[in-house]
């Protein structure tokens, strides 16, 4: 096949992307994170690379990886230069020039483990000691790590200054990927360090099909609270497997909800009246489980709430959220007046300060709500 | 019934149901104004668990309406709140690690199924479990709480010939870690109480899933690693299944408490009493009918059966016997009450003793002796035991007419002082 003639995309034309990184755990955690359905669909573009997969036509999670993310971001657009980028892009929500393709995500990340070395996750939100061992492990015994990293069962809540400083000094895996275009694989390059052994990997790729699109239209947005992952994880984690269904409940504030103020206005801590804030609530086989919240800026750093609202989900699709929520630090919750939920965690990134614009991705994960039972 | 922990109870508690769970699957609450008590049995009701807290226990705790907050009679067990759940539902809501980290209180409350409580919807009685985590979190979990169907109470053990032992956890624990378990094999270990030195060894009926006999394991330990060696006559041997006595190893070794171990004779439960600040834990594990653990070369497969058959009224003697018999509701109460007022005084109440001397009867119809029928020969003091099955069976031949007739009497015997055995339970 022509597949195995990529060096004569020198000649040609140059790699659609062409991306490397000096250290593939804070990649392959992003990665992690959407990996519940194993086509995934990667958009590039100039500023990016997209995973979005899609489940049931309900769910649908997208990691947003900046090119900050990567040592070495190149895209080259395949359609003419000429042309007027905006016209030539069918999506709706991507304006830029985009190439797009399909790729089993399970696959690639294997193929980035193949060392056993991309770890739990580099960035995940392990604190202090926890979080050390684990570094020295995928630094000296990654194949044990490797299989940790897969369940990624354990975890931790708060987040230590070593994930912001502890891995840039640390030899890592790393990578080099390009993509020569439409119907070339997916090449990786991966190296353990420089004197080890170096993997090239090549995964094919197939032609991205139209996918879910749920709008979140801010206009119509009626609850917006900003809290600390864990909190959510925990309450996630805490849930009986065997619950079937979660409902968000949400009540303005009791002191001038309705105005909504802005996300700096401090909420006053006794103000907890007799309904809860925020109620996320489960019921499974062997009883229910409600969980409440109170309006305590150390649990809900931002409340917006419009009108009491209730809402039913599939607690297996939220569930499929719990392995980008043990790696992210802080979510954002939002529910539209329809009940399209949208939750965005932000992925804290090992190597830079998480305010740095650019390099902190983040996945974000859109679930329909189930419809009200009639009577 | 209400009760409220707080964080440095919520740890022994969860310790317990720990251990619970390990014993069997469902848990059985009985509440009562002094005290709450949660008990299991395992699948073959071979093995009994019960922890009871005492109200101190516990930073709140009222049995009844929710006005009745004051002290309510002691004596009005009708007050008695029970119910039934997998102990499993309960223990992943506790246990999970976050709660560790954040629960400042736990509020444990049975609210009964009338309709009128706080949960509107039906019938059902609930065990509810509140929360209360930093920052004013509150998690409310409703489990559904089953009727509580049949409430099962230990049998007493005999006082008169009472072995006592009294070690640290930790010494058991060192010595059982060269006996693995696993969830697939329960190993049964031989127990050798002797003069001076106590002798564990596997026992040679623990054969794994194909037959084949696993690693045999032989460890001899000195009594004075025992605080307290009390034992009746020595030696005595016991054998009982590891499993449920390593969930109590377990529990002891993580609240640093000592075990108390009573046993009588080979084939009665074994007793083991945990004493901790406001909280007394009762194990009772049956104990496995040792062929010739004293006479090695003497260890025949139809002994046993042979046994049983003679002395079926006494269920005592068979393997793995049962260490919980069925209560009716009625007596229920009684023996909880029993619990709480005298909590040891009512497991040494003296059954009646099968009569020793009708016992050697039994012998010359079995061609050979089992370790019980010997200590009994020995303890009978007719300088037989050193006879050889055959020499005794000479000895009383020609008295078959007068065996005949006391064997009659044996069995009526038998039968009554089973009755009367668990009587003292039911009077107080």
């Amino acid at each position: 096949m022509s597949q195995n003639e990529e060096n004569s995309d020198d000649v040609q034309s140059p790699p659609v992307l062409k991306a490397s990184v000096h250290d593939i755990r804070y990649f392959v955690t992003l990665l992690r994170a959407v990996n519940f359905v194993n086509r995934a669909t990667v958009r590039v573009t100039s500023s990016g690379f997209i995973v979005v997969v899609e489940e049931a036509r309900t769910l649908l999670g997208t990691a947003y990886i900046f090119s900050g993310v990567f040592d070495e971001f190149t895209y080259n657009s395949e359609n003419p230069p000429a042309a007027p980028p905006d016209s030539q892009t069918s999506d709706q929500d991507e304006d830029e020039d985009n190439a797009a393709f399909e790729v089993p995500l399970n696959t690639l990340i294997e193929c980035l483990n193949i060392f056993g070395t991309a770890g739990p996750s580099a960035s995940a939100g392990n604190s202090g000691g926890k979080y050390k061992k684990w570094k020295e492990d995928s630094d000296h015994e990654g194949d044990e790590e490797a299989d940790a990293g897969g369940r990624r069962r354990q975890s931790s809540s708060s987040k230590g200054i070593d994930s912001y400083f502890g891995s840039a000094a640390g030899k890592g895996t790393g990578m080099r990927m390009t993509y020569a275009g439409s119907g070339y694989p997916l090449t990786l390059l991966i190296s353990e360090d420089a004197s080890g052994p170096t993997t090239t990997c090549e995964i094919t790729t197939y032609e991205a099909e139209p996918h879910l699109e749920l709008d979140f239209q801010s206009d119509r947005m009626v609850l917006k609270i900003i809290l600390k992952s864990s909190w959510l994880r925990d309450a996630l984690s805490e849930l009986d497997p065997s619950c079937e269904k979660l409902t968000f409940v949400g009540n303005p504030p009791p002191t001038g909800g309705a105005a909504a103020p802005g996300r700096q206005r401090p909420h006053p801590r006794a103000a907890n009246g007799n309904t809860p804030m925020l109620r996320i609530q489960a019921v499974g086989t062997f009883g229910s489980t409600e969980m409440d919240y109170p309006n305590d800026r150390d649990v809900l750093e931002t409340f917006e709430c419009t009108k009491p609202i209730s809402f039913t989900y599939r607690f297996a699709h939220i569930s499929r959220t719990l392995r980008a929520l043990q790696s992210s630090t802080k979510t954002s919750l939002r529910i539209d007046n329809e009940g399209l939920l949208s939750l965005q965690f932000i992925m804290p990134s090992p190597k830079s300060r998480p305010d740095e614009e650019g390099t902190i991705a983040f996945v974000e994960f859109r679930c329909l709500a189930l419809d009200e039972e009639v009577g | 019934m209400q009760a409220t922990l707080d964080a440095s109870a919520l740890k022994p508690f969860t310790k317990a149901l720990t251990c619970l769970s390990r014993y069997g699957e469902d848990l059985a609450i009985y509440a009562t104004p002094e005290s709450l008590s949660l008990s299991t049995t395992n699948s073959s009701k071979s093995a009994y668990c019960r922890f009871k807290y005492a109200r101190q226990f516990f930073s709140k705790y009222s049995v009844g309406t929710k006005d009745a907050w004051v002290d309510v009679d002691e004596d009005d067990d009708s007050q008695a709140v029970t119910g039934q759940l997998l102990t499993k539902s309960l223990l992943s809501i506790l246990r999970h690690k976050t709660v560790e980290k954040s629960v400042e209180r736990c509020e444990l409350s049975i609210v009964e199924g009338d309709g009128t409580g706080e949960d509107q919807d039906g019938l059902e009685s609930k065990l509810i479990v509140r929360l209360h985590c930093k920052h004013g979190v509150v998690k409310t979990h409703r489990l559904l709480l089953l009727t509580l169907t049949s409430f099962l109470a230990p049998g007493v053990p005999d006082s008169t010939n009472e072995s006592h032992l009294t070690v640290g956890p930790r010494t058991v624990k060192d010595m059982l870690e060269q006996f693995p378990a696993n969830a697939r094999s329960d190993p049964q270990l031989l127990w050798n109480f002797a003069e001076s030195e106590v002798q564990v060894k596997t026992f040679e009926s623990s054969l794994d899933a194909k037959g084949r006999s696993e690693l045999s394991t032989e460890l001899t330990i000195s009594v004075d690693e025992f605080d307290l060696y009390d034992v009746y006559s020595t030696p005595t041997t016991i054998a009982f299944h590891l499993r449920e006595f390593n969930a109590t190893i377990a529990f002891a070794e993580s609240m640093s408490l000592a075990l108390d171990l009573r046993f009588t004779d080979p084939a009665a439960p074994l007793f083991i009493d945990v004493e901790g600040d406001n909280a007394d834990t009762l194990f009772v594990i049956s104990t496995s009918q040792v062929p010739g653990a004293h006479v090695p070369s003497q260890a025949p497969s139809n002994n046993s059966k042979r046994r049983d058959r003679e002395e079926t009224p006494n269920a005592r003697i068979k393997k793995s016997a049962k260490v919980v018999q069925r209560a009716d509701a009625a007596t229920m109460a009684q023996v909880a009450r029993s619990h709480v007022a005298h909590a040891t005084a009512a497991f040494t109440v003296t059954p009646t003793v099968i009569p020793t001397r009708t016992r050697t009867l039994f012998l010359p119809a079995s061609s050979q002796m089992s370790a019980a029928d010997e200590q009994v020969l020995r303890e009978t003091g007719l300088g037989v035991e050193d006879m050889t099955a055959e020499e005794l069976t000479m000895m009383l031949e020609g008295e078959g007419e007068e065996l005949e007739e006391m064997e009659d009497v044996t069995f009526a015997a038998t039968q009554s002082s089973d009755d009367q055995k668990f009587q003292p339970l039911f009077e107080d």
